[in-house]
């Protein structure tokens, strides 16, 4: 357990320092008319296989936008999926083989959502997710 | 004349009176006479009728009655007599309490007026006067020497010394002192009464004389009182003279003073005195008269020793008087021009204070006696208790206060005397007078200069010598005065040459000198051509070829020099009291002085008692502002304060010092007079300034340390105030280098300009430059702000966690990432080659170096290993993952630490509030004793670069008062703010130590002060 | 006379003995001072940190799962209600909070009305509730992410309102992430807690005055976030601070504990509008709370919050 919380403080350390490198600051404007919320900082080391797992509560009558921040490089692109409470899928960025830069959600239904996010592929992966909103 | 005497006198009259005959008209006549002569219409007939009362009320029968009757019987007379002579003694037993000696001479006196009036001395009158004199204790000498002088019978020999006959005979017929007045008719005969030292003067004889400007009475006995001046008809005739006459000729010490070859050289190289030759034993006055720039003055100061000749020498019995100071000290005295008196005093105060430094062993009531015998001699004695007030408030006149001069130096009696034209300024009596006095001293022994400007022909006449100096310090006459007019006479080819005073009236023109001197050449047409007939040059080769000196033994015993100054406590004492009698009695300047303070600082806790409305209209101390910027104009404040009084007050006592400088006093106690006064001065002024402004902007719990520091401020400001007042010649240029001296410490104290930004040339970076250590307000700033800061009742408690709290922050939260950055960018620089890139690297490796080394100074638990691996070559990837898994560790580590500290506050902090009350409680004590912005300038909230890297090493900027100085011997270079310092190895607080500091910059400048370096060092700059 | 000196100096004296010293000691005595009176510290009272009974992971998870109450504030505003400074938590109960826990709580509760501030775009208290929330987060030494010459940026760039917003929620967000970097979670528990409560409160205040059926039932949809919040709260209930909390807010579950949600799950869709992906909801949540219900938590939410913030 302290284990875990050394590494997991020191990833976080490392990724809050090593944001500043690759994530360039005008993702935010990407939002567009969305109301930033947060950002998602996904920790990948390669002890982790399990994707980014972040829970979160979406009210009745907002549309969520989870945006993706990456390198947009071929190959490295950040997938994202939605789950509701009991894990069905609600929505996901790929599309067809199509990887989108975002997510719309209008929320009709309050309640505890997931948002997993994971690389295509894990070679230097680089990325966070944001999450805004806006009156649906 | 007093009442009292007036009265004892009516009622001897009356007893004498109406002896024998009764009293007649005559004696009557007298008696109004004799109270006319004093008194004003009313008095004399207020008492003539006590005297007729007396009469009256005595007799059986009333006086006038008595004509008709023949003689009573003999039986008759004697009872009266007897009976008389019983009221007499009683009388005069009531005179013995009431009366001094002097008084009752003068009592003795004018009973004998009394028969004289009527010229009968008969036995029972004369037993009646014999009676009261020996009540009176008049010595017998004394008393058959008045019988004598009345009844005109001849003087016998034992007692002939206190007799002085002046008249125009050769031929003597007593053994009494003679004095030969030319062309005088009759006799003037004086008596002195030497148990009193009382002249009494009558004359007999056709002519009309002057006695002190009134007309000679021959019926009256005059009482001659000192500066007394009889005119007669060949001149006049000094009660000095006479005086002379009846003093011991024998003098104590032998004097000689010699001046060989005198030259002098002003500073600019001009010559001012050339070729003077001067030998003078004791008991001469000396006078030394020239046109104006002749250089009179500057003989006397060359002469008495304040300026050092440049060629020749001059010499007391041998001793140099520049190179053997301290052997001939207390024998030269200097009375300057200027009158040298403290406004403040009172005549009597004035004197007796300057008597308490002259003289070691004297009581306190011998003081005392000196001091009135003096003021009496220069007749002072009415105006004894009158404050002497400045030239433009005059309270006493001038001559009153030129006298009052010369009787500072006269007190003591110095053998020698240079005096700087006495009687400038004074009426023609005055002068007199005073010249008359100084006679009297030559007699007494003493050897006197006199700088003098058109005198008067009997003064002219009065002096021994003179010394003529003619423009360019010429000696051009050097001998008796009337002969020197004679010599000029002759050298200007005058008339009746040979004839130097007025036959028939025995004046002499001593201007004619100086007509001759100054003659002008004539043009043609009859016009002066402004140019001198006659050069100095030419008077002095004249002078030296013509005129040849007597002989001149120089004597070279030793000299009795009963001069002894009292010890350096005893004189520091007077300096003190005379300070403080002379402040007290100027009420302005105490108004002032100790109306600054408190004025000031409601002046300045009022303006800035800022409150700040968002939370209400209630004043909050700690949020007000201004609180740093107040503490910083309390320093500011009292500097000037202490500046201001003390700029002017060795300035105010030069002349004093001029004088003083002969009596060989210790600076050291003076200025340490100056100082104590100074200090108590002070002490008040910064009481009142922090009660009032702490008050007002309610800055709790810190008075007592506020007093310390404001006061230890204003004691260096006052010693900085002493310096410059002992260095400057004129009170505007010290009032004018006030800003001079405040404004730098305004500017480097520390607040309005934080040393971080300053011109990098004098500071910059975290440390104090050196510049800003001179000055006391940057250690009184930065003292008052950390003691506020960490002993206030709200943070005192929490200090040490807070100040371990914010450490161990500011690492994790600045100073490891800076590392990391900085090793971070090395792995990159590594990976350069060039030059530039290089050196880069080197540095930044120092920096890290460096820093790891200072950590594992105070951190033993979190060590890095790798330390060799730091260097430009060795530096790799791999050295750079173990770096930053150290700076994780110690991260991790400070976290640790954090929570522990974070805890243990929380803890206390808890449960001191864990009431309703104690919550109120804590907002309070919040409220009342901290200030937010005070916290904020100490712990340096909005530097922008918390860290710097300054010569190889990441220095904290953050939060100074936090960061614990090194463990040194003395912490004299530390950051600003520091919370504790370090004295001869030992913590002790900011406070004192800065305290400290301050107060051994003010022991240095007592010693500038006492070493008077500023004076030197200016003198030295005007010689150039 | 000499007389006149001697009484000059004694009266001098006199003055010195009779007016200074009481001055002097006026000056030292400082009147009527107030001290912290320290208890003595005993050995047993020698600290410990509080161990959570669940896993930071966890704890970590729920935090992030709460909304932000920018949500709120939003809702608020587009049901057309008017600002009212009144609802928020004044800035003269700062100086209340001297603890840890009271600071780390308000911060999240200043947060709130700050985030209400920003949506209704008053620039002017946003900037003075910035202020709060560096003061109280340099209290806990949290405050460096606020960047002063951001403050002063924004202080003369007043219409860049996203710009506030931003910052506001990210200073917000970091503070927050860093308290758990630091093992400090509890106070980021009593953060978001905070922030939490504030939010609802200032909802609860806007539907007392004026009710509206999408405001209850959002409030009635709080349920949720209630239960996680005692779930991170009941982590901490050992420490005297979090068991108060827990005991408040237990009493606003038991209100809660009556009000129902259903969810009901449909399938939705995805679609591609200009480029970005839509999903078309289809699923439906439902919460029935009466009024008296709603009256019942409006109240006790209000007292839970009266009690916190002073």
């Amino acid at each position: 357990m302290k284990a875990k919380l050394f590494l997991g403080f020191s990833l976080i350390f490392l990724s809050c320092y090593l944001k500043a490198q690759c994530v360039s600051d005008n993702c935010n404007s990407k939002l567009g008319t969305f109301t930033y919320l947060k950002t998602i900082y996904i920790d990948n080391t390669k002890l982790q296989d399990k994707p980014n797992m972040v829970t979160y509560l979406f009210s009745k009558g907002s549309t969520y936008m989870v945006l993706c921040c990456d390198q947009a490089i071929k190959g490295s692109r950040l997938i994202v999926n939605v789950y509701d409470k009991d894990k069905n899928l609600i929505a996901t960025n790929k599309l067809k083989k199509k990887v989108y830069p975002s997510i719309q959600y209008p929320c009709s239904a309050t309640g505890i959502y997931y948002i997993e996010s994971f690389y295509e592929d894990s070679k230097d992966p680089c990325g966070v997710n944001i999450l805004g909103f806006t009156k649906s | 004349m007093s009442e009292e005497i007036l009265r004892a006198l009516m009622q001897l009259f009356a007893i004498i009176a109406k002896q024998d005959d009764g009293s007649g008209d005559s004696e009557r006549n007298f008696v109004r006479s004799f109270l006319a002569f004093q008194l004003n219409k009313a008095k004399t007939e207020e008492y003539l009728l006590l005297y007729d009362n007396y009469l009256i009320g005595k007799d059986e029968k009333p006086a006038k009655t008595a004509e008709g009757e023949d003689a009573p019987a003999p039986k008759k007379r004697r009872l009266t007599s007897v009976s008389d002579s019983l009221k007499t003694l009683t009388i005069c037993l009531k005179i013995n309490k009431t009366l001094a000696q002097k008084q009752k001479v003068i009592v003795l006196v004018r009973l004998y007026e009394l028969l004289k009036a009527n010229n009968s001395f008969t036995e029972q009158r004369v037993e009646i006067i014999n009676t009261a004199a020996e009540t009176f204790n008049i010595p017998e000498e004394e008393r058959r020497a008045v019988e004598i002088f009345f009844t005109h019978a001849d003087i016998p020999d034992d007692i002939a010394q206190h007799f002085v006959i002046i008249d125009d005979n050769a031929d003597r017929t007593t053994k009494a002192n003679h004095i030969h007045s030319e062309g005088l008719d009759g006799e003037i005969s004086t008596i002195r009464f030497p148990s009193v030292n009382l002249l009494f003067t009558s004359y007999t004889g056709n002519n009309e004389l002057n006695i002190n400007g009134i007309p000679v009475n021959q019926s009256i006995v005059y009482l001659l009182a000192p500066g007394s001046t009889i005119r007669v008809p060949r001149g006049t005739i000094y009660y000095s003279d006479i005086v002379e006459t009846f003093l011991n000729k024998t003098q104590a010490n032998k004097l000689s003073f010699v001046v060989e070859n005198l030259e002098y050289k002003f500073p600019g190289g001009k010559i001012g005195l050339r070729d003077i030759n001067i030998s003078e034993s004791h008991s001469a006055l000396v006078g030394i008269m020239g046109a104006s720039g002749a250089g009179k003055t500057t003989l006397l100061n060359v002469l008495s020793g304040i300026e050092t000749p440049s060629a020749g020498s001059i010499r007391i019995n041998g001793l140099d008087v520049t190179k053997d100071k301290t052997q001939i000290k207390g024998l030269i005295g200097y009375i300057s021009q200027d009158d040298l008196l403290i406004e403040e005093l009172t005549v009597y105060q004035n004197l007796y204070i300057n008597a308490q430094l002259c003289f070691k062993d004297k009581s306190p009531d011998e003081l005392k006696t000196i001091v009135l015998a003096t003021l009496e001699n220069l007749g002072l004695l009415e105006t004894r208790d009158i404050i002497v007030g400045n030239a433009l408030n005059k309270k006493i006149s001038g001559g009153q206060r030129k006298r009052l001069n010369i009787a500072l130096d006269l007190i003591r009696e110095p053998a020698i005397l240079f005096v700087d034209e006495p009687t400038s300024g004074l009426s023609s009596r005055d002068s007199e007078n005073v010249m008359d006095l100084l006679k009297e001293l030559s007699l007494k022994g003493n050897l006197i200069f006199v700088v003098i400007h058109q005198p008067s022909s009997d003064i002219f006449k009065m002096f021994d010598k003179i010394c003529v100096l003619d423009v360019g310090g010429y000696n051009i006459y050097y001998g008796n005065p009337v002969e020197a007019v004679m010599y000029f006479k002759e050298a200007a080819n005058h008339v009746n040459c040979d004839v130097g005073e007025c036959e028939l009236c025995g004046n002499v023109n001593p201007e004619l000198i100086f007509n001759i001197l100054e003659s002008q050449e004539v043009d043609e047409y009859g016009n002066y051509t402004g140019n001198r007939k006659v050069q100095p040059e030419e008077w002095h080769s004249s002078f030296k070829t013509n005129v040849k000196f007597p002989d001149f033994k120089e004597v070279k015993d030793k000299i009795f020099n009963s001069f002894k100054i009292p010890g350096i406590l005893k004189q520091l004492f007077v300096f003190i009291k005379r300070d403080l009698l002379s402040k007290i009695g100027n009420k302005q300047y105490l108004l002032i002085n100790f109306l600054e303070a408190p004025v000031l600082a409601a002046l300045l806790s009022f303006v800035i008692r800022y409150t700040s409305r968002i939370k209400g209209s209630e004043y909050i101390f700690r949020d007000n502002d201004n609180v740093p910027a107040y503490i910083f104009m309390c320093v500011i404040v009292m500097l000037f304060i202490g500046l201001t009084v003390s700029a002017e007050e060795i300035y105010k006592d030069r002349k004093i010092l001029k004088r003083e400088r002969f009596l060989n006093l210790s600076p050291f106690a003076y200025y340490l007079s100056k100082v104590k006064i100074l200090f108590v001065i002070s002490a008040i002024q910064s009481l009142l300034f922090v009660l009032i402004g702490n008050y007002i902007i309610e800055l709790k719990g810190m008075n007592v340390q506020c007093w310390f520091m404001l006061f230890t401020v204003a004691c260096s400001a006052n010693l900085i105030g002493l310096n410059i007042s002992s260095a400057f010649n004129s009170a505007v240029t010290i009032y004018i280098l006030i800003p001079l001296l405040v404004i730098p410490q305004l500017i480097l104290g520390g607040a309005m300009f934080t040393f971080d930004k300053l011109n990098s040339s004098i500071g910059g970076g975290s440390g104090v430059p050196y510049i800003a250590s001179m000055m006391p307000s940057r250690w009184a700033y930065e003292g008052l702000m950390v003691q506020q800061f960490r002993y206030n009742n709200y943070e005192a408690p929490f200090f040490d966690f807070d100040k371990n709290i914010s450490q161990i922050n500011n690492k994790m939260t600045y100073y490891i990432p800076e590392l990391v950055q900085i090793s971070t960018d090395a792995l990159r620089l590594s990976k350069e080659k060039d030059v530039k890139s290089q050196a880069e690297l080197k540095e930044k490796l120092a920096i890290i170096r460096n820093e790891l080394a200072r950590e594992a100074k105070i951190n033993k638990d979190v060590l890095f290993n790798d330390m060799a691996y730091l260097t430009p070559k060795k530096y790799s990837s791999i050295t750079f993952e173990n770096l930053n898994n150290h700076f994780l560790r110690l991260n991790r580590y400070y976290n640790f630490q954090f929570i522990r500290y974070d805890l243990k506050k929380n803890l206390k902090l808890s449960s001191l509030v864990d009431s309703k009350e104690g919550q109120a409680m804590f907002q309070r004590i919040k409220n009342k004793y901290s200030n937010e912005y005070l916290e904020d300038v100490v712990r340096k909230e909005y530097v922008k670069n918390k860290y710097i890297v300054e010569n190889e090493r990441l220095n904290q900027q953050i939060d100074p008062i936090y960061i614990n100085p090194p463990n040194q011997y003395i912490s004299y270079n530390i950051h600003f703010f520091s919370p504790n310092k370090y004295l001869f190895g030992k913590e002790i607080s900011t406070f004192w130590f800065n305290s400290i500091v301050i107060w051994f910059i003010s022991l240095l400048l007592f010693i500038l002060l006492y070493f008077e370096v500023l004076k030197k060092t200016l003198n030295l700059f005007s010689k150039r | 006379m000499k007389n006149c000196s001697k009484q000059r100096l004694t009266n001098f004296i006199h003055f010195g003995i009779y007016i200074l010293i009481p001055l002097f000691a006026l000056v030292s005595c400082g009147g009527n001072e107030e001290k912290f009176v320290e208890k003595k510290e005993t050995e047993d009272t020698i600290q410990t940190k509080i161990k959570p009974d669940i896993s930071a992971e966890v704890i970590n998870n729920i935090i992030m799962s709460i909304p932000s109450p920018l949500e709120m504030a939003t809702m608020l505003k587009d049901n057309g209600q008017g600002y009212d400074a009144n609802l928020l938590n004044p800035s003269t109960n700062l100086i209340k909070y001297n603890t840890n826990y009271k600071v780390a709580f308000n911060i999240g509760v200043y947060s709130a009305d700050l985030g209400y501030i920003n949506i209704y775009e008053k620039t002017f208290s946003a900037m003075s509730y910035l202020q709060n929330i560096k003061e109280l987060g340099d209290e806990i030494h949290i405050g460096q992410f606020f960047d002063f010459e951001t403050l002063k940026r924004l202080a003369t760039n007043t219409k860049n309102y996203d710009s506030l917003i931003f910052i506001s929620t990210d200073n917000f967000n970091k503070m927050d992430a860093h308290l758990r970097t630091q093992n400090r979670n509890e106070l980021s528990v009593l953060m978001i807690s905070g922030a939490w409560l504030e939010g609802v409160h200032i909802a609860c205040q806007v539907a007392k005055l004026k009710p509206n059926k999408d405001l209850t039932e959002r409030l009635g949809f709080e349920k949720i976030n209630l239960d996680n919040i005692l779930v991170i709260l009941n982590a901490y209930k050992n420490d005297k601070y979090f068991a108060q909390i827990v005991t408040e807010f237990e009493k606003l579950k038991q209100i809660y504990s009556k009000i129902d949600i259903s969810y009901q799950y449909v399938e939705p869709e995805t679609k591609e509008v200009n480029g970005q992906l839509v999903i078309v909801n289809k699923s439906k949540s439902t919460v029935n709370i009466t009024d008296a219900q709603l009256k019942e938590i409006i109240s006790e939410i209000a007292r839970v919050r009266d009690l916190m913030i002073n």
